[in-house]
């Protein structure tokens, strides 16, 4: 011991207090079956961890060709790892953040929320945006919008308060800020993207000595996004996705354009040049709830899935910002596996 | 040694320093659970330590100190109550506080997290410093400044004729 020298009394004294407490210390064997039932849990999750981050790498990096080469990526198999699971679905979180690098220490809130549903029978991915302005219980905070979850307690918080609401396991997730989604884009060359309504932005605009774009100052003409097809530059593609005040529908309308922004980003990565591209930069920009997982890991289990689509759908939300009862039918289909049917039965919220 | 047997073996002993470090059982319990979940996990690179217990200790301890600062969750999920800055414990009229041997309780749970687990360390599980440093993952001079001014705090707080130390 290479204690420094302490008046024995007080130092007696410490030790006296924590010796008092020792008849507070449960008992070991009372905590064994707890400990055991965990580790089982945690062992199903981990094994949906592994089925279930097909759906994020699909929904983020999208259609992923069968022949991806062996030596890019170690070949797994994943006819087996899905034949592990036993019920055929996952679910992943994906949180997309207004944390901007220019304003460090503002309170960081989740702006796009997104529950990519797996469904192995179909092979297909559904991604089911959460408005932010839902309003849900977080407990010890009363009634707040579901992107202020974030600011309380983060991705764990927020997958928690996700999961309960649709009743679902959420099995992993990612976290990731603007600026890192644009990176990926830009390292996948952009993104082919139809704009439905006139967008204009609130964030960019031109500056009149330069005709460059540069963030919005008063008296600037704006970044205005016309309806049509055409490609988009990782900029772009992100301010685009951030707006909602010019737009119809507000944030149902921008929640749709980030489900369009996923898939189109999904067709860039089936290329397997784009992908390997995107790989180390999206492992730095992504912030992933994935246990022991890397994005390598990930990629290679995507064969096998439909890659042509991936449905975006709404949360059935009513005019009080809650959930509508059941979800419409929406949480039982998630609970039982069976949402291509209910999707095909309320093609009001396919979109 | 099996993940099975460091349960069978350490779990009491794990149980009661993180009593000693939350100062309550049913935070230690959570804790120590949680704890030996992600330990089963991760058991390979465990073993493979040159002390696993420390390993394990570490990760504990870890996990206490995080219980507060980042995540919200944690706190309500593992019921503890001991923000930080809580301010001296109620005052209680002279004989109560003699009568109270557990002062020196109330000013251990208003200690920063890694001064208490530094004393806890040496003064419950008798470490050396340089064990201490291996489990709080800290230089041997951090361990020494944290337990020193621990002792500080404690000693300007703890009513000496509690302990007879007069300074």
């Amino acid at each position: 011991m290479s204690s420094a020298p302490e008046p024995s009394a007080f130092s007696a004294a410490l030790s006296a207090a924590f010796a008092r407490h020792e008849q507070d210390v449960p008992v070991a064997a009372a905590l064994r079956p707890a400990i055991a039932a965990g580790v089982r849990k945690r062992r199903t999750r981990r094994r949906w961890t592994l089925s279930g981050a097909v759906a994020f790498v699909l929904a983020l990096a999208g259609s992923m060709p069968l022949a991806l080469p062996d030596r890019v990526v170690p070949p797994v198999h994943t006819e087996s790892l899905l034949a592990a699971g036993s019920p055929d679905v996952g679910n992943f979180l994906l949180l997309g953040t207004d944390r901007r690098p220019e304003a460090a220490g503002d309170t960081v809130r989740a702006d796009a929320i997104l529950v990519l549903h797996v469904d192995a029978d179909t092979r297909t991915v559904y991604q089911l945006s959460i408005p932010r302005d839902l309003l849900v219980e977080v407990p010890g905070f009363g009634t707040q919008q579901v992107g202020t979850a974030f600011v309380f307690g983060g991705y764990e918080l927020t997958s928690r308060i996700v999961g309960n609401l649709l009743g679902v396991q959420i099995d992993g997730g990612a976290v990731v800020d603007f600026a890192g989604m644009q990176r990926v884009t830009e390292a996948v060359g952009g993104v082919d993207l139809c704009v439905d309504q006139q967008t204009v932005s609130i964030h960019l605009g031109y500056d009149q000595s330069t005709e460059g774009v540069v963030p919005l100052r008063s008296g600037m003409q704006p970044v205005i996004y016309e309806p049509g097809c055409r490609h988009f530059a990782g900029w772009q593609a992100l301010d685009y996705v951030r707006q909602r005040q010019s737009l119809a529908n507000g944030v149902e309308d921008r929640d749709a354009h980030v489900r369009q922004y996923l898939a189109a980003l999904a067709r860039q990565l089936a290329d397997p040049v784009k992908l390997a591209k995107a790989l180390p930069v999206a492992g730095s920009a992504i912030d992933l709830h994935l246990d022991d997982m890397s994005l390598p890991m990930l990629a290679g289990m995507l064969a096998g899935f439909d890659h042509s689509r991936v449905p975006g759908l709404k949360l059935p939300v009513g005019h009080d910002r809650t959930l509508l009862p059941s979800g419409d039918g929406l949480v039982g289909a998630l609970h039982d596996g069976t949402v291509p049917a209910w999707a095909a039965a309320h093609p009001q919220y396919v979109g | 040694m099996t993940f099975e047997e460091f349960v069978e073996a350490r779990l009491q002993a794990l149980l009661r320093y993180a009593v000693m470090l939350t100062g309550d059982p049913h935070t230690a319990q959570d804790l120590v659970q949680e704890t030996m979940i992600r330990a089963q996990v991760k058991w390979r690179r465990i073993a493979a330590a040159s002390v696993p217990e420390h390993y394990v200790k570490r990760m504990l301890t870890n996990a206490y100190i995080d219980l507060h600062r980042g995540s919200w969750l944690r706190r309500v999920v593992l019921r503890a109550e001991l923000p930080d800055q809580l301010g001296p414990p109620p005052v209680a009229d002279h004989a109560e506080v003699s009568a109270d041997r557990d002062q020196m309780w109330l000013w251990l749970a208003r200690l920063p997290r890694r001064q208490r687990a530094a004393l806890v360390l040496r003064y419950y599980e008798s470490l050396s410093d340089v064990e201490i440093a291996e489990v709080l993952d800290c230089a041997i001079g951090t361990v020494r400044s944290l337990i020193s001014r621990a002792l500080v705090t404690l000693r300007a707080e703890v009513v000496p004729e509690l302990i007879g130390d007069v300074r």
